[in-house]
């Protein structure tokens, strides 16, 4: 079960949290090589301190296999303040109804679960935790900046990214940033591509969040 | 511990300044029985000013900077190595020292500051700052605060970084937008005419990565050209010429 972690619980899932900068370690910064502020094994910037929701998605052994970060956008974000040449000379959105997520972050073995359409379950898994979590609070739409190889992958799950710009190459790679839907239809069509039958979100924990 | 992380984290979301930062960090190094901390954020440019937030001795923390201890300071050097948190203090640090070294452990001892636990914080360049917890106590004592508290200490310092990283923005504003370090750099280069050829000598970085920061302060700005972005910060700061 996927878990929400809001600004007021933080205390709370202090381990989980520790384990989340450490799980952003290991693929931002020793896989992907990215240009990230890191101490010992954790990574953070200064986004974190906006008091993001963050959603965890633990392995079925315990361990934190997967974990993004949602911001409102009628704050700062990404795209507004450190990417806005990805905008292409439109006006960032600043709506209520519209969350940015950035670092999503998977670590999944190659021998992982897979689901119907080749990708890891947890990718599925995933998705879906976000738009459940975008439907709990009401959101139309989530805004991210990501690259051209996970555009793929969000359309081969069934949540096509719809592009606000052209892509541009940033540090190593193609960045792009773009809208993805929140609704039911989009939510029915990730997790039946995912195999998934049932929320992934812990319920009460959803709830809350609205 | 979990609510001391938590009063932490509120503490820091309602801190809009040094002040409030200081006094966050300080409730919370207490109730972990911790005396002393200081936040060092390294300088950016080469002969910029580091930035100290702390609640060591002014007397200590004045001696240590008038003596340029920064660059004889083992913690320091050990921080600037290695981006691993580390305990250091008589007893525990395994690296041979100089007799100066010595004498400014001593120095800083006599202010109460005898052991430590530093966690350094590193970007792609290398160490940007340091967060230290210090104690008098006798080493057992402070070791078992620090086997109890590691994790939590670490992330405390992890975030005071975020949020202190965030307050220095207003420093950057221009035309109430916030342009990022490398932006406002690369622009008041361009302010002096130089191209982003220029700008990527003299910043050391390529000229490709200087239109990069050159476009992104553009579109903040909401202007085309360099020429307009430059108006901008002109009329923000009117003593670039």
């Amino acid at each position: 079960m996927m878990q929400l972690i809001t600004f007021d619980r933080y205390g709370d899932f202090l381990d989980q949290l520790a384990e989340m900068h450490r799980l952003r370690y290991r693929v931002f910064k020793e896989r992907l090589d990215w240009d990230v502020q890191t101490s010992g094994d954790m990574e953070i910037d200064e986004f974190d301190a906006l008091h993001p929701a963050y959603l965890l998605q633990p392995a079925a052994n315990g361990q934190l296999q997967g974990c993004v970060r949602l911001l409102p956008s009628t704050g700062p974000t990404m795209l507004r303040d450190r990417f806005p040449v990805l905008l292409d000379g439109q006006p960032a959105l600043h709506d209520p109804a519209v969350w940015e997520s950035s670092r999503f972050a998977l670590d999944v073995p190659a021998m992982a679960a897979k689901g119907p359409v080749g990708l890891a379950k947890a990718t599925h898994e995933l998705f879906t935790g976000m738009i459940e979590f975008g439907l709990a609070c009401n959101l139309r739409k989530i805004v991210t900046v990501t690259d051209i190889r996970m555009e793929r992958i969000l359309r081969r799950a069934g949540w096509a990214l719809e592009r606000i710009g052209s892509p541009r190459p940033i540090g190593t790679t193609q960045a792009v940033a773009g809208y993805l839907e929140v609704s039911l239809d989009s939510l029915a069509r990730v997790s039946s591509l995912g195999g998934l039958k049932r929320p992934v979100l812990w319920a009460p924990v959803a709830t809350a969040a609205a | 511990m979990h609510r001391i992380f938590q009063t932490f984290i509120d503490s820091l979301a309602e801190s809009s300044d040094e002040q409030a930062l200081h006094l966050t960090m300080e409730a919370a190094a207490s109730a972990l029985d911790l005396a002393c901390f200081a936040y060092l954020a390294l300088p950016r440019a080469s002969g910029g000013d580091a930035r100290l937030i702390s609640n060591y001795p002014t007397q200590w923390t004045m001696h240590y900077l008038q003596s340029h201890y920064e660059r004889l300071d083992p913690v320091i050097s050990q921080a600037l190595s290695d981006s691993e948190p580390f305990e250091w203090g008589p007893g525990i640090s395994s690296s041979t020292l100089s007799p100066q070294q010595l004498e400014l452990l001593e120095d800083a001892a006599f202010f109460g500051i005898r052991y430590g636990f530093t966690i350094p914080i590193h970007d792609g360049r290398g160490a940007i700052a340091a967060v230290t917890y210090a104690s008098q106590e006798r080493g057992p004592v402070f070791q078992h605060c620090i086997a109890r508290n590691g994790r939590v200490l670490q992330l405390m310092a992890l975030y005071f970084h975020a949020h202190a990283r965030r307050k220095v923005v207003s420093d950057r504003m221009v035309d109430g937008v916030a342009l990022s370090r490398r932006e406002l750099e690369c622009l008041e280069w361009a302010a002096r005419g130089k191209s982003a050829w220029d700008i990527g000598q003299i910043v050391g970085i390529t000229r490709r990565t200087a239109a990069f920061h050159l476009d992104n302060a553009k579109a903040k700005l909401g202007v085309r050209s360099i020429c307009q972005a430059v108006a901008r910060l002109a009329a923000s700061r009117p003593q670039v010429e």
